[in-house]
């Protein structure tokens, strides 16, 4: 009996606090996405491109588990030079609290 | 049990959604960058690559993330420490772009004003199609757009950058609509956004004029700046550079060293602060000289024009120069002279004219090289132009450049006169001026 009390409860508070997360995200805490001109991000994103693929598919298998680490024989560049930086493209500082959204003017 | 996993559910969605948000407001179109890179490697055989970081990664110097980029649809600040990051940044010579993503007004409205608080001695100004950024590799002073754009309002064909210039030099800039979908070629008719080839035409010119100027950029930053000797004397020329609404100062050493050559020529004391002061301010009738100079397209107010007219008339000199040799401030200038003194039009100045032998000889100057492209020769006879009121020369106006050469710094897209040709014209005119 006790214990469904303290559940409802937990249960009561946590879907407070995820209120409380939605409506925050609904409202966008002045992201803009309120303001006049503002346009969302597209929604036929394209995937980002895949990593170059820098090992052989032979390389993938494991012959037994208890073998080598390294592999016996390597038949391919495993790092092509990379061309020079020339743009750096700044993603959004997610962790720190710098470049921050505005709060919500309203 | 169920509804607790219920609540949980709910506590994590929001969380992520937040997180969702957050990658796809700057990294909305994941390919745009490298989309381009492949497309410059195509369009103009070079090859560079792309490095993703937050701007606490970034280092200060421009020579280990020579451009930077930066894309979104929300509003966005920085703090006081990234704004003095992004500042030394750029005056080292880098350079950042923002990238309206869809044209989205927030986060176009927040890079302006961001730019504003970092640089806030010159303001965020559109340019105009004659800049050399739009003609760099093509000449895209024409795109093509997105029907999506006319419906949001803008009816032109001309592209819409926002830039903030130094010593110039665009040390930032802000793409009013998007580029990256076009250089993604992920475009749809409702996108406010350039169609994909003017798009990736004016990402080959905005790099090739970033890698252009930041070897330059490097070397302007150490100009040479020349202070007031601090011992009064009664006969100086002082010479007040004229503010308007606008980038109005465009090199910051030139004038200094100009008149320092100039005293070290004639033994003309010379007071090396240059005043800066508004038209409407009665101090510039105190002023001998009035220097004028800017790139882009730009108005007084009727007071102003009002003042400058009456100066003018009353026997002062306004010396006037396009800086970089640019049309849209040529276009500005010939326009307020023809509205201030109707009945005497800008006339060239006859070579015979004691403007072009004294104190230097200057029958023929040399010029830079995309002036010498225009012209189809290395060496020019100086083409000045005057107003003159009630027989006395006014108004002096060089239509190419001369401020690059008098610091010795020429921009490499300037249209001007070389170092020495602008030095000797230079003395000539403020000798002129003074003698008159």
């Amino acid at each position: 009996m006790m214990k469904n009390e303290v559940n409802k409860t937990v249960t009561a508070g946590m879907a407070l606090i995820a209120s409380t997360l939605c409506m925050g995200t609904t409202l966008a805490a002045g992201d803009g996405s309120d303001e006049p001109g503002f346009v969302p991000p597209p929604k036929n994103r394209q995937p980002p491109p895949a990593p170059p693929r820098s090992i052989s598919s032979a390389e993938t298998y494991d012959p037994c588990c208890c073998c080598p680490i390294t592999p016996q024989a390597r038949t391919e560049a495993k790092k092509p030079p990379q061309p020079p930086v020339l743009i750096t493209k700044l993603k959004a500082e997610d962790a720190q609290p710098s470049e921050v959204k505005i709060p919500n003017k309203r | 049990m169920k509804s607790f996993r219920y609540a949980l559910f709910c506590l994590i969605l929001p969380l992520l959604s937040l997180s969702a948000q957050d990658d796809i407001d700057w990294n909305a179109t994941p390919n745009d960058v490298n989309n381009l890179l492949k497309s410059m490697k195509e369009m103009i055989d070079v090859n560079y690559s792309v490095q993703v970081a937050t701007l606490s990664e970034i280092d200060a110097d421009p020579a280990k993330n020579p451009i930077l980029y930066r894309s979104g649809h929300y509003n966005f600040q920085y703090n006081d420490e990234q704004r003095k990051l992004i500042r030394e940044y750029c005056l080292a010579g880098g350079m950042i772009i923002y990238n309206t993503g869809l044209g989205s007004a927030p986060f176009y409205r927040s890079a302006v004003r961001e730019l504003g608080k970092i640089f806030p001695e010159q303001p965020v100004q559109r340019i105009t199609s004659d800049h050399p950024i739009f003609h760099a590799y093509y000449d895209v002073d024409r795109v093509r757009y997105m029907p999506g754009v006319k419906a949001a309002g803008y009816v032109g064909d001309e592209p819409w950058f926002d830039a903030v210039e130094i010593n110039c030099r665009v040390v930032a800039l802000v793409s009013r609509w998007c580029m990256a979908v076009g250089w993604e070629d992920n475009v749809l008719p409702e996108y406010q956004a350039y169609e994909p080839v003017s798009a990736k035409r004016l990402g080959v010119n905005i790099f090739a004029y970033s890698s252009a100027m930041r070897a330059w950029a490097k070397s302007q930053a150490h100009a040479i700046k020349f202070v007031d000797q601090p011992e009064p004397s009664a006969d100086k020329v002082a010479m007040v550079q004229v503010m308007y609404d606008g980038v109005w100062k465009t090199r910051h050493a030139g004038l200094s060293v100009i008149l320092q050559t100039f005293n070290l020529k004639t033994d003309v004391p010379v007071k090396y602060a240059v005043k800066e002061l508004r038209l409407t301010d009665p101090a510039i009738f105190n002023a001998p000289l009035l220097y004028l100079t800017g790139h882009e397209f730009f108005t007084l107010n009727r007071d102003e024009a009002v003042q400058l007219k009456k100066y003018l008339e009353n026997g002062g000199f306004l010396l006037a120069e396009a800086c970089c040799g640019r049309k849209g401030f040529d276009l500005a200038f010939r326009k307020i002279m023809q509205a201030l003194f109707p009945g005497s039009p800008l006339k060239t100045v006859p070579q015979d004219n004691a403007i072009f032998h004294m104190p230097n000889d200057v029958e023929r100057v040399g010029v830079t090289p995309v002036l010498q492209q225009a012209l189809g020769s290395a060496v020019t006879r100086p083409r000045l132009e005057c107003v003159e009121i009630d027989g006395h020369v006014a108004v002096i106006y060089s239509p190419y450049a001369m401020a690059g050469g008098w610091e010795i710094s020429q921009s490499p897209y300037a249209r001007g006169y070389d170092d020495v040709g602008s030095q000797r014209l230079g003395q000539n005119i403020l000798m002129y001026a003074v003698t008159q």
